[in-house]
This record gives C-alpha cells, structure tokens and sequence, in this order.
C-alpha cells in the first residue's frame, strides 16, 4: 500500500470542514424570541414549553415504550432518567440555550430549545 | 511465491478481528464531558481503510458489517443501526478515495473524509429513527470532532501500516 500521510488538499479539507462547521454553529444560536423547549416524540409533538416565561417545575413523561422522564425548570430542560441502554439523553446534560438538542433515540424522544412563541407553527 | 487462494479470506478475518477489537477498546473508554454524547474515536477505521487499500470492497464491507453485527450484540438494535449507517458510508468514501484519489489527498484527508461521512450517515439515521430534523443541531459538533478524531486516526493509520503490511504477509 503506497501513498503519502500528508498532501496540500488534506490541509484544504480541515479548513473547509472546520469554516462550515463555525458558520453552522453561528447560526444555530441565531433567532429571536422566547426560548421554547419542544419535546417531539417519533416527529409528534408532545409539549411546549415557554423557557422565559416558564415558572413552576414542570415534569413530563411522554408515551414511548421506555421510561422517560423530562423536566423542566428554572429556565432548563433534561432528561432527568430514561429506561433506555445507554442512557446519552440523560448524559447530554441540561439545555438553556437555543439550538441545544438532545436525542434518546430507543425511545425516539427529541427535546430542542428554538426561537419564537408558543404555538407558532414553525415546522 | 506463489499466492494462497486462502490468503484473502484468512487476512480479512484477522482485520475483522482487529476491527472488532479497536472497536471494543473504545467503547471503554469514559464519556468526555465536552464531547458530543456518544461520540467515539472511530479507531477501527485504521482497519477499514487498510483493507480498502490491500483487499478490495467486498472485503472492506464484510469486516464493516461484521464489526457492526459486533455491537448489535453487545450494545443493542439503537447503537447496530448507527453502526451500520456510518460504517457502510465510511467505508464506500474511504474504498473510492484509496482507489481515485491517492495522488492528492493524503492518508490524514482520507481518513478526515470517512470520519465526516461516518458522522454524516449516523445523523441521517438519528434523524430518520426519531423522525425530526432537530438532530442536526450536532452537526457542526461532530464536524469539529470528525477532524479531530480524522486528523488522529489518519497519523496512526501512517505509524502502523508497516506493521499492517508485515502482517499481511505472514499469510503469502
């Protein structure tokens, strides 16, 4: 097997990769509005919630067939617990800022904080 | 000397192997808090793309597939099919980069590009598993972290091949 470890075009593709991701993330954290925490589960919306506005603790447990338990408050959202294998929702941590995301995927559950008013009709 | 009709599928078991190895290394590693959740080095890419560059693509698809029926039985249905969604893209770009484009990309642009189509058909998975297009928010995140771990696995890829190369011969 022949070939060389470095080449011009490998220092190109770093930097065309690493300038696309830094335009990405420059615009996910774009959008006006109030932060709106949105739980989807297999693409359904479960709840919406109002992150400014929001003041009571608030705990759903969306119908999957795991165990999930999401709450919110003061101004954050996470999975607090879930039934799945790996447990990367309940690793991903809290979500305060817009754009964050986090995913159970056994259980298909989205949770993501975007832009905007409670029942807008935004997708 | 003349060649072993054996020597094809002797060498891609051991690769399968060595696959499967790396890849069970990895998973012990500890959860790096600022890290995308999940996120792995992609090690067993040294494997694939030596057997893209000495075996062949049905080969190189066997040792990504095995490696991916690995972690459905350790792991589960969810981590099996992101195994398979960025294995099989990996691997299709590495097999076509070794083949064509050897003259201008490097083994690290190389191993850069598979990191990013592994990255890349993981999201399509997640997306289409939990139908919303919300799980692209990570993508600049595995983007930034698929160069890293490219750029990595790439100069490991270049420190062990002579070592792979020997070892390939043990079996002519």
């Amino acid at each position: 097997m022949k070939g060389k470890v470095i080449r011009k075009s490998d220092f190109l593709i770093v930097g065309i990769a690493v300038i696309a991701a830094l335009c990405l993330l420059y615009f996910q954290r774009a959008g006006d509005g109030h932060r709106i925490a949105r739980v989807t589960v297999n693409s359904l919306l479960v709840e919406e919630i109002d992150l400014d506005t929001q003041t009571e603790k608030t705990v759903i447990k969306p119908d999957t067939e795991y165990d999930v338990v999401i709450v919110a408050e003061n101004g954050e959202i996470y999975f607090e617990s879930s039934s799945c294998r790996d447990k990367i929702c309940v690793k991903t941590g809290h979500l305060s800022k817009k754009g964050d995301t986090a995913v159970c995927l056994p259980a298909k559950t989205v949770v993501s904080i975007s832009g905007g008013e409670v029942d807008a009709l935004t997708y | 000397m003349k060649k072993d009709r054996n020597f094809r599928p002797a060498l891609c078991a051991l690769l399968c192997a060595q696959a499967i190895a790396l890849n069970f290394i990895e998973s012990l590693l500890p959860e790096m808090p600022f890290l995308p959740p999940g996120a792995k080095p992609g090690f067993s890419n040294i494997i694939t793309m030596f057997a893209a560059g000495t075996l062949g693509l049905p080969e190189t698809l066997i040792i990504t597939v095995t490696k991916s029926l690995f972690t459905f039985a350790t792991r589960g249905f969810t981590a099996f099919v992101m195994s398979i969604s960025g294995g099989l893209l990996s691997c299709l770009a590495g097999y076509f980069m070794l083949r064509h484009a050897r003259e201008k990309i490097g083994y690290m642009g190389i191993s850069v590009i598979c990191a990013l189509c592994h990255n890349l058909g993981q999201l399509c998975a997640s997306a289409a598993m939990t139908g919303s297009s919300a799980t692209f928010y990570y993508a600049p995140f595995l983007v930034i972290f698929g160069v890293i771990t490219g750029v990595l696995t790439g100069v490991i890829f270049a420190a062990v091949l002579p070592a792979l190369e020997k070892q390939k011969n043990i079996f002519k």
